[in-house]
């Protein structure tokens, strides 16, 4: 059989070396092809975005009430609702997810059981946000009687970033070495304390990157707040007392979605505005945590 | 001592509670989008048959107003608020003030003496909607001639209602003389509207009579007999194909949603796909370890611009690109279509989706690119034979997830897809080229526009909830498949 | 032993050869030359750049950002590092075979026909025929001949090591290069391992790197010792662990005793 290849070897070895060559050349220049149009595509739409809006952002747009109908002023009340909306869920989610981090990381272990918990963990995770409005309306909303209201929008808000939080916190806690974790059990700490003394301050960088992450993401996300908590816009002053919890908030994905929508009434400097507005707050947080993350990362690598 | 032990005890507990909350939620979140969804089964089904008595001779009038001294009068539509307002404003005939032909309806079974019907007591009546059960309900046409009326005939004419469809209403139809009066010799009859949705038929002039205690005239009767059960009918009427909930018909059908969410998830997907993989396996295999640490941030970070935003991109500056190109060259005049909405949602994909193929592909362990190597495979024949095939489950894992994302997404599709539920045609190749620039409306946002719009705990509310459960189902399949996918391909070394 | 191939005939040379890794120096100046169809074992403790070395007979090092080389080899002749040298040709005439068996995640007859197909252009019967003959000379044929369909990975840790192997006897490369091929089977699949490598010096050229010395003195003709970076001493094995002229050598090798 050894012929069979000397045979191949003289017929056209070369050739065919040069042809495989040659597809492996279009091969990686389709792929680079393709990462070149992903680059542009996210420097594009970003940048475009930075430049049609930035423009439009002064302190005036960012701290004045809208006039006219919103075609004229600023969005002050939308950006206090989106922060206000942000810190309520981040208060609301941080209790529960991250003990449920703890539980998954430290407590769950495997069984059938837990393998039923996880896989409720997937499935939160890529629910669709307009699932939890939907759950956050008939909850929240009319069984509690909350109303559409701020106290509804953290609650929904919370319940859509829980997943994330959980999983996030979960992977920060394993990430803590097992070598930290048998000295605090060698000092005679029981497992809750080696936890909450040891475990929890070696993750905490973790863990609120996490849930800066998710809740970020959750203020940018219109459909729950849409059927919660929503109003499209408001005029209004801040009333620094419990009945502000019972009320709707204007916010800036609500504000974006409809305020916006009909088309030709707006200025496009206002739109592109909102855009750069609600986009540089969520994405200045996203790029918090990416940082956080990356340096974590380098560090545990370095050591 | 005691007093730490007690603080254990509590964390452990609370530790727990939380653990057990995620799936809490899930059975939550399942319980009240089912639950919710029962309003939906609050839904009365239309008859929708207009039936009349008019002169013999003459042209028939399909189009006939409801002003009850016309020659035509409608019979009664059950559930409709419109009709009871008009019906206020109206001023209710007397015999007398009857010219020509007059008839009479009641939608719901008659109680009492068939013979001693008032019709005007059953006209003052029988405008209220009515609820249409399970059960089998009888219409009663009462029809006379008023005096001045000389022709020897007149016909009866039925016509099934504009916006009506027969074929979905889970009644068998039926319309049959009951009884004629007295001293008229007519045939017996009876037609099944379903095959005989529209005609006409004639009869001998009977001039009205009434007494102290008796009323004469036809009494013709319109029988709606289920076809199936309730719960089947309002299950059936969400197979259909027309989602029109606000209309003088309100119909329920998923079917153009569920297509608009699927097609448009399919075409993001194709789109993106391609692109994603080839970005993922540059990243993975063909970059240095500095360009990877630039580009994986990079790329999740356009995954994070919210989805809002990506629409108003869309609709400022790619709505008017497609409306001046494809949108035109298919005759549409819009950009805000299926194809718009499927572009931005391909955006928002694409760095999804390169994540997490990127992911798959790192995962594949190092000492299979060096085997390829050493036999002597270039790069991209390492690449295409040996990593890719190797992380095959974790691409197909990341593809199934993406497809969840963009079955999921509100917000663009809500901002970009104009907003009008249509069925897809593929008649021929001009026609299924023509879905592309059509406007659609999917699952979420159909969900997230007109849920700002209901009577909460009624129909159309229900069914807006039995949209979320789908929603919520298929996404969780999904998930699940592709976590499972993705696990097989974890290499255990 | 000595017949066939004359001494001068060497199949590798190399002199003052020297590697880097970023700035720290993995080969510090090595010079020998290994005879054709013979088996020479590469020893020596952790680091000390006999698996380097192995790499840079096939350029596996390539991958490795930072990796540089200076001095001067020969593979039959030819100089691997040469610009525009050809990678293919290379890695057909230098096949290797890692630590830890690595099959492709492909049925067992797809891992050992996917190099001649892709260098060859083999197909059909031809295709069929090569892959025999290559689990044959593997010693696999008979374990798998009933199985070919089955994944690579449904293998035992021996036999995988032997299927990978026949993937590389299977583009019918001159040199063999073995990098520890032993060290994570248990001691009836080394055993067959280290038959297989006997018998392949019959017409092949084999480096084997081992951390066993007395596997190195079992199989190998020739073993060559590294330290430091350095090639300390290299000849006859029979020599070498017999009576060894260096002192580091010494140590090392009666270090099994130890």
């Amino acid at each position: 059989m050894a012929t069979v290849i000397d045979k191949a070897k003289r017929e056209g070895l070369e050739a065919r070396d040069a042809q495989r060559a040659r597809s492996s050349r279009r091969y990686l220049g389709l792929l680079t092809g393709a990462a070149v149009v992903t680059f542009l595509l996210i420097v594009g739409i970003i940048g475009t975005i930075l430049i049609k809006g930035l423009p439009s952002i002064n302190w005036a747009f960012l701290s004045d009430l809208p006039r006219e109908g919103m075609t004229a002023g600023g969005i002050w009340p939308m950006i206090r609702g989106s922060l206000l909306l942000m810190f309520g869920t981040m208060l609301v989610v941080l209790p529960v997810g991250v003990l449920g981090g703890i539980y998954m990381a430290e407590y769950a272990g495997e069984s059938r059981f837990v393998g039923l918990i996880r896989s409720s963990l997937v499935s939160l995770a890529a629910t669709p946000s307009i699932v939890y409005g939907l759950f956050g309306l008939a909850v929240f909303v009319l069984a509690w009687k909350l109303g559409t209201s701020l106290m509804a929008g953290w609650l929904t808000l919370a319940l859509f970033s829980l997943p994330v939080v959980i999983i996030t916190t979960e992977s920060a806690i394993r990430a803590v070495p097992e070598s930290l974790v048998e000295g605090g059990l060698a000092l005679g700490l029981s497992k809750g304390q080696t936890i909450r003394k040891i475990v929890l301050p070696n993750a905490a960088s973790g863990i609120a990157t996490g849930i800066v992450l998710s809740t970020g993401r959750a203020a940018g996300e219109a459909p729950p707040i849409l059927l919660t908590a929503g109003i499209y816009y408001s005029t209004g002053q801040l009333e620094m007392n419990l009945e502000t919890l019972r009320k709707p908030v204007a916010n800036l994905p609500y504000h974006l979605a409809e305020g916006y929508r009909q088309g030709g009434v707006i200025p496009e400097s206002i739109i592109w505005g909102t855009c750069v507005v609600l986009m540089g707050l969520v994405l200045l947080i996203n790029l918090g945590a990416i940082l956080v993350r990356a340096r974590s990362r380098a560090r545990s690598l370095q050591s | 001592m005691r007093h730490l032990r007690l603080g254990d005890r509590l964390w452990t507990a609370a530790v727990y509670v939380s653990g057990m909350l995620i799936i809490g939620v899930v059975l939550a979140i399942f319980y009240y989008l089912a639950g919710e969804s029962r309003f939906a089964f609050d839904r009365k089904f239309d008859v929708g048959f207009r039936l009349a008595l008019q002169p013999a001779k003459g042209e028939y009038e399909a189009d006939v107003s409801l002003d009850p001294n016309a020659t035509l009068v409608t019979l009664n539509r059950e559930g409709s608020e419109g009709l009871d307002e008009k019906e206020e404003t109206l001023p209710l005939p007397t015999l007398e003030s009857l010219v020509g032909i007059a008839s009479f309806a009641t939608g719901s079974p008659l109680t009492g003496e068939l013979d001693k019907v008032d019709p005007e007591q059953l006209y003052r009546d029988d405008w209220r909607p009515k609820k249409m059960g399970s059960e089998e309900t009888r219409f009663l046409v009462y029809g006379f001639a008023t005096p001045e009326y000389k022709e020897p005939t007149m016909a009866l004419a039925w016509d099934k209602d504009q916006g009506f469809v027969i074929e979905e209403t889970p009644y068998a139809l039926t319309l049959e003389l009951l009884r004629a009066p007295e001293g008229v010799e007519v045939k017996p009859f009876k037609v099944d509207l379903k095959t005989q949705p529209k005609g006409r038929l004639e009869i001998p002039t009977f001039i009205a009579r009434t007494d102290a205690d008796r009323t004469q005239g036809y009494v013709f009767e319109l029988v709606a007999s289920p076809r199936s059960s309730h719960v089947q009918a309002v299950i059936g009427g969400m197979a259909s194909s027309s989602w029109e909930p606000t209309g003088a018909y309100q119909r329920y059908g998923f079917l153009p949603l569920i297509l608009a969410t699927v097609g448009l998830a399919t075409f993001a997907i194709l789109l993106a796909a391609p692109i994603a993989l080839g970005t993922a396996v540059y990243i993975s295999e063909m970059s240095s370890s500095r360009f990877r640490e630039w580009a994986k941030p990079l790329i999740e970070l356009l995954a994070s611009v919210p989805t809002v935003v990506l629409g108003f991109f869309g609709l400022i500056l790619v709505a008017p690109a497609v409306s001046n190109t494809i949108a035109k060259a298919l005759g549409a005049e819009s950009g805000r279509s299926f194809i718009t909405a499927g572009i931005i949602l391909a955006v928002l994909l694409i760095p999804v989706l390169t994540s997490l193929i990127e992911d798959s592909l790192r995962n594949v362990p190092q000492s299979l690119r060096d085997g390829g190597d050493a036999l002597g495979m270039s790069k991209a024949e390492v690449v295409r034979s040996i990593i890719v095939p190797a992380a095959k489950s974790g691409i197909i894992g990341a593809h199934v997830l993406a497809i969840a994302r963009a079955i999921g997404e509100t917000m663009i599709v809500w901002i970009l897809s104009g907003g009008t539920p249509s069925m897809p045609s593929f008649l021929n190749v001009r026609e299924a080229l023509a879905n592309l620039v059509k406007p659609v409306k999917g699952i979420p946002d159909t969900v997230a526009i007109e849920m700002g719009n209901v009577d909460f705990e009624g129909v159309h509310y229900g069914h807006l909830f039995t949209l979320g459960l789908l929603l919520f189902l298929i996404t969780m399949a999904l998930s699940l498949y592709a976590n499972q996918l993705m696990r097989r391909s974890t290499w255990r070394r | 032993m000595n017949n066939g191939t004359p001494l001068e005939d060497y199949v590798i040379s190399a002199r003052n050869l020297r590697a880097f890794y970023g700035n720290q120096e993995a080969l510090k100046g090595v010079g020998c030359q290994v005879a054709g169809r013979r088996v020479t074992s590469l020893i020596g403790p952790s680091g000390c750049g006999k698996s380097t070395f192995l790499r840079c007979l096939n350029r596996m090092n390539d991958r490795i950002p930072g990796f540089r080389i200076d001095g001067d080899l020969r593979i039959m002749g030819a100089d691997p590092y040469a610009k525009g040298a050809d990678l293919m040709k290379l890695r057909r005439q230098v096949g290797m075979v890692f630590q830890k068996p690595n099959p492709f995640p492909m049925t067992i007859f797809e891992n050992v026909a996917i190099g001649p197909k892709l260098h060859y252009g083999l197909k059909g019967s031809e295709l069929e025929g090569v892959v025999e003959e290559a689990l044959k000379e593997a010693a696999l044929w008979g374990e798998v001949r009933d199985v070919l369909t089955k994944s690579g990975l449904s293998l035992s840790g021996g036999q995988q090591q032997r299927l990978c192997i026949a993937r590389m006897l299977a583009v019918r490369p001159e040199v063999l290069l073995m990098d520890e091929p032993c060290s994570a089977l248990d001691p009836i699949s080394t055993a067959k391992i280290e038959e297989l490598i006997v018998a392949l010096k019959e017409r092949h050229t084999l480096l084997v790197v081992t951390h066993n010395l007395q596997q190195a003195e079992r199989i190998s003709d020739y073993t060559a010792f590294f330290m430091f970076g350095e090639l300390v001493e290299y000849g006859q094995s029979t020599q070498l662990f017999g009576s060894p002229v260096k002192s580091e050598t010494q140590d090392y090798v009666s270090g099994r005793f130890g």
